[in-house]
């Protein structure tokens, strides 16, 4: 019996060695490639102008579309800060996904919105719209207002009015960055087999903001919010920047993305309980779908991601809430990756079934339990004398160290290459942020991923309910 | 078991360490993981104040040659002088500033400015050969924007580039410049860019001025060419208003069966196209494929005649794709049609909206 466990343990703890090992392996990849990539990305940028005529007069017409669903608190600041856009072709429609509160009579008398008959150019099974309107300030601003039916259900009324070739899904409570259209929209002129880009999401928590102009970043003084700002630099300069590159993408962001209208009409667009089936994750649901039908039907597909074009977002200050989010996204990751297993080690999606899909699957989607179960497992092994401290030191002190060198190494990137953040000691802030981070904080989300994971197996479809501040309010704060 | 331990760490797994020694080791591991991090933190602080006074002292120095390029352009001041104070390791730096300012400016300004960058372009040259891909753009670009027409053979070479960013530079730089004799070697290269999105391609060569369109209706009308070249330059065509070019994209309309070369060609019909090219876009006003249909509908309401509006208003009522609708009611619309919408508007056809749609829309764009 004794030996049983004891072989147990041994495999157990075998089996978090060899996931410490994979996952570290696909970081370092992932950080290697994406360095080279923003490196060569700077380089270019000095040659080549985004804002250069010619490439105005041939930039694509693009719809905005931002859902919103009890936004009365931004959702005016929001669509502001989307009205400075600065692109010469684009059109906004909001969503309004069924609000219970104020948000439809707050963006009725802020933009002198009035009924407007607008036909639709797909079909796309949504709730029912029951008016449109348009802007008379700001003619290219539209609000569909409909029945709710949840985001992806918003976001494909929205995609059944848009009648450009490009369309945008953001956040009703993002705010993008003047030129964001423009830098987001390049691998669409440079490539034409290009279906979908994600752009870089920033943590608006604390920042200022002028008329939905982010004017001066900084660093949350939450506590929880300034690690999240050093998790999205990880993420986002890190992971999404070298998953591009390797030509895996399987995730963009639902905060902001950019995608060809037509692709996603032709995928079913997003996943809700009226078309393809409803999911928590159905930003990465639909790009993971897109990449399986249109490799499936033979159609190009490339999935690209652009580092400076950014949108800000507010991220949660409670552990309540952030734990609430980080078990969505699990659920979300788990769900779209059972949905489309097919692609597992399956060639015939190419790097993305034979490399991205078992990172995410294996690493990332069951990562949590193997990460909670290392811990139990080796403190068991030490307990029982069946491993040395040492070499239980010597194994967290490298995981942690390469936990700080990823982060530090984003942290890196973005003074060098972005140096957004201003002070100096926001900078300094964040390389503390990294090494903290893995002490309490990466165990607690490690924790919240696996109950997401647990969730998923007991059928939990509920989104959980952000609080938010709003930008205004940022804005007074930080000034 | 316990081997598997020893193995990994060289020491059997009954010999384990005091209490004492694991918070050493606790110790030791949080402060090496503290000055890694401390000594990354010290490097960000380092390379900001580093970046700080670079550009400090870039703004004094651009401060400086500004006044002198003032000087120079609008006062008569010797260009010696300016190009003189320039001492050579700062030569690339003043081709960068130069490049702020060459685009805004034309004719003799322009000149002016071109000249004061010849004696640092050399250096340049050298650059086209390096390995990084950046260095080699940037190189063409500065050759490209202030050296032409003296260094238009390296640019042209440029659009043999490895890298076919590299070869996009040259071909927009010499694109901008407005000189016809470019525009075939541009137009030869553009197989290079297979994969870049038409419209793109089409501004790009459009920029090179109406000079440019005689070797882009030749390009339409070579039978040799492909089909996304000559699509690219019927596009082209469009954007520069060339009456000259109808003649051809009518012929285009005959003898391809390409879909996207045919709804070029409607494009540039429904620019220049007249009275006598409407036989060929009304064949094309029923086509089964969409962009040629949606081409041809639009091309009808531009230059289209009375006898056109019927079939566009059937069109508007009963074409089963949307876009084929708001195609078909713009073009009622634009064609002179508008009583026909009020009717659709005015109706209990399914299709009412849409009428009202069309006549109270103004384009946000």
């Amino acid at each position: 019996m004794v030996s049983i466990g004891l072989a147990l343990l041994a495999t157990i703890n075998g089996l978090v060695l060899v996931y410490f090992l994979a996952i570290n392996l696909v970081y370092i990849l992932t950080s290697v490639r994406a360095l080279q990539v923003i490196w060569q990305y700077r380089q270019r940028l000095q040659a080549f102008n985004l804002l250069d005529p010619s490439r105005a007069r041939a930039s694509p017409p693009i719809t905005v579309l931002a859902p919103a669903y009890n936004e009365e608190l931004t959702c005016v600041e929001s669509v502001r800060s989307l009205l400075t856009l600065d692109y010469p072709r684009h059109e906004i429609i909001v969503i309004n996904d069924g609000s219970t509160d104020g948000t439809i009579q707050q963006l009725m008398s802020a933009f002198e919105l009035a009924p407007r008959p607008r036909l639709a150019t797909a079909e796309i099974p949504a709730a029912r719209v029951r008016q449109v309107y348009q802007s008379r300030a700001y003619p290219n601003l539209w609000v569909v207002d409909k029945e709710n039916g949840g985001k992806a259900d918003a976001l494909n009324a929205g995609v059944n009015y848009c009648n450009t070739p490009l369309l945008c899904a953001v956040d009703a409570d993002t705010l993008l960055e003047r030129d964001a259209l423009t830098r987001i929209v390049r691998p669409f002129l440079e490539d034409s087999r290009t279906v979908a880009v994600g752009g870089k999401i920033r943590v608006i928590n604390d920042c200022t903001v002028r008329s939905g102009i982010v004017t001066q970043a900084k660093l949350p003084k939450n506590f929880l919010a300034a690690i999240q700002t050093v998790e999205y630099l990880r993420a986002f300069l890190v992971g999404r920047v070298g998953w591009a590159a390797l030509n895996a993408s399987l995730v963009i962001s639902g905060a902001f993305g950019l995608f060809h209208r037509g692709s996603v009409v032709d995928a079913g667009g997003y996943g809700s309980k009226r078309t393809t089936g409803e999911t928590v994750g159905e930003d990465m649901e639909l790009v993971v779908r897109m990449k399986r039908l249109f490799t499936d039907w033979g159609r190009p597909c490339k999935i690209d991601f652009v580092p400076d074009s950014v949108a800000w977002t507010e991220v949660p200050e409670s552990y309540r809430v952030l734990g609430r989010q980080r078990d969505r996204w699990q659920r979300g990751l788990i769900e779209s990756l059972t949905r489309h297993r097919t692609m597992l080690f399956n060639p015939r999606y190419g790097p993305t079934g034979m490399f991205a899909f078992p990172v995410f699957f294996f690493l990332e989607g069951l990562g949590p339990v193997i990460e909670l179960t290392g811990y139990v497992g080796f403190s068991i092994a030490v307990y029982s004398g069946q491993a040395s401290g040492a070499y239980v030191i010597g194994f967290f002190f490298l995981a942690f160290a390469l936990g700080v060198g990823l982060s530090a190494v984003a942290v890196l990137i973005e003074e060098v290459a972005f140096g957004r953040y201003g002070r100096i000691t926001d900078v300094f802030k964040m390389f503390v942020l990294a090494a903290v981070e893995n002490f309490g904080f990466r165990q607690l989300n490690t924790y919240w991923r696996a109950r997401g994971l647990l969730h998923t197996l007991t059928g939990k479809k509920a989104w959980g309910k952000m609080e938010r501040k709003g930008f205004r309010a940022a804005a007074d704060t930080s000034s | 078991m316990s081997g598997w331990f020893e193995f990994l760490i060289g020491r059997p797994a009954d010999q384990l360490l005091s209490l004492g020694e694991v918070l050493v080791i606790l110790l030791v591991a949080t402060t090496m993981v503290v000055l890694v991090t401390l000594v990354l933190a010290c490097g960000a602080l380092l390379l900001r104040r580093r970046t700080v006074s670079a550009r400090s002292a870039m703004t004094v120095r651009h401060g400086g040659w500004q006044r002198s390029l003032q000087a120079v352009l609008y006062d008569g001041a010797s260009a010696e002088d300016l190009t003189g104070s320039i001492a050579p390791a700062s030569g690339t730096d003043f081709l960068n500033f130069l490049l702020l300012y060459v685009r805004r400016l034309d004719g003799s300004e322009r000149e002016q400015i071109c000249a004061l960058a010849e004696p640092h372009l050399p250096r340049m040259v050298t650059l086209l050969t390096h390995r990084a891909a950046g260095r080699r753009m940037r190189a063409v670009q500065t050759l490209g924007e202030l050296g032409l027409p003296g260094y238009g053979d390296q640019v042209i070479a440029a659009l043999d580039d490895p890298s076919p960013l590299v070869a996009m530079v040259a071909a927009s730089t010499l694109a901008r410049a407005e000189t016809p004799e470019y525009a075939g070697a541009v137009l030869a290269h553009l197989d290079r860019f297979a994969h870049w999105r038409q419209d793109f391609l089409s501004a790009m060569l459009a920029s090179m001025g109406i000079g440019a369109a005689s070797a882009l209706r030749h390009a339409l009308a070579d039978d040799d060419a492909t089909s996304r070249i000559r699509a690219v330059a019927a596009d082209a065509l469009a954007a520069l208003s060339d009456p000259l070019a109808a003649d051809p994209a009518a012929e285009v309309l005959g003898s391809s069966d390409d879909i996207e070369l045919r709804a070029a060609a409607l494009r540039l019909l429904a620019s220049v196209g007249r009275a006598k090219h409407l036989s060929v876009v009304r064949e094309h006003a029923a086509a089964e494929e969409l962009p040629v249909r949606l081409a041809a509908i639009r091309a009808l309401g531009r230059f289209g005649e009375r006898t056109d509006l019927p079939p566009l208003e059937e069109a508007a009522r009963e074409a089963p794709s949307p876009w084929v609708a708001i195609a078909a009611a713009r073009a009622l619309k634009e064609g002179g049609g508008v009583e026909a919408l009020e009717a659709l508007a005015g109706s209990q056809h399914p299709r009412s909206a849409l009428g009202l749609q069309v006549i109270s829309e103004s384009r946000s764009w």
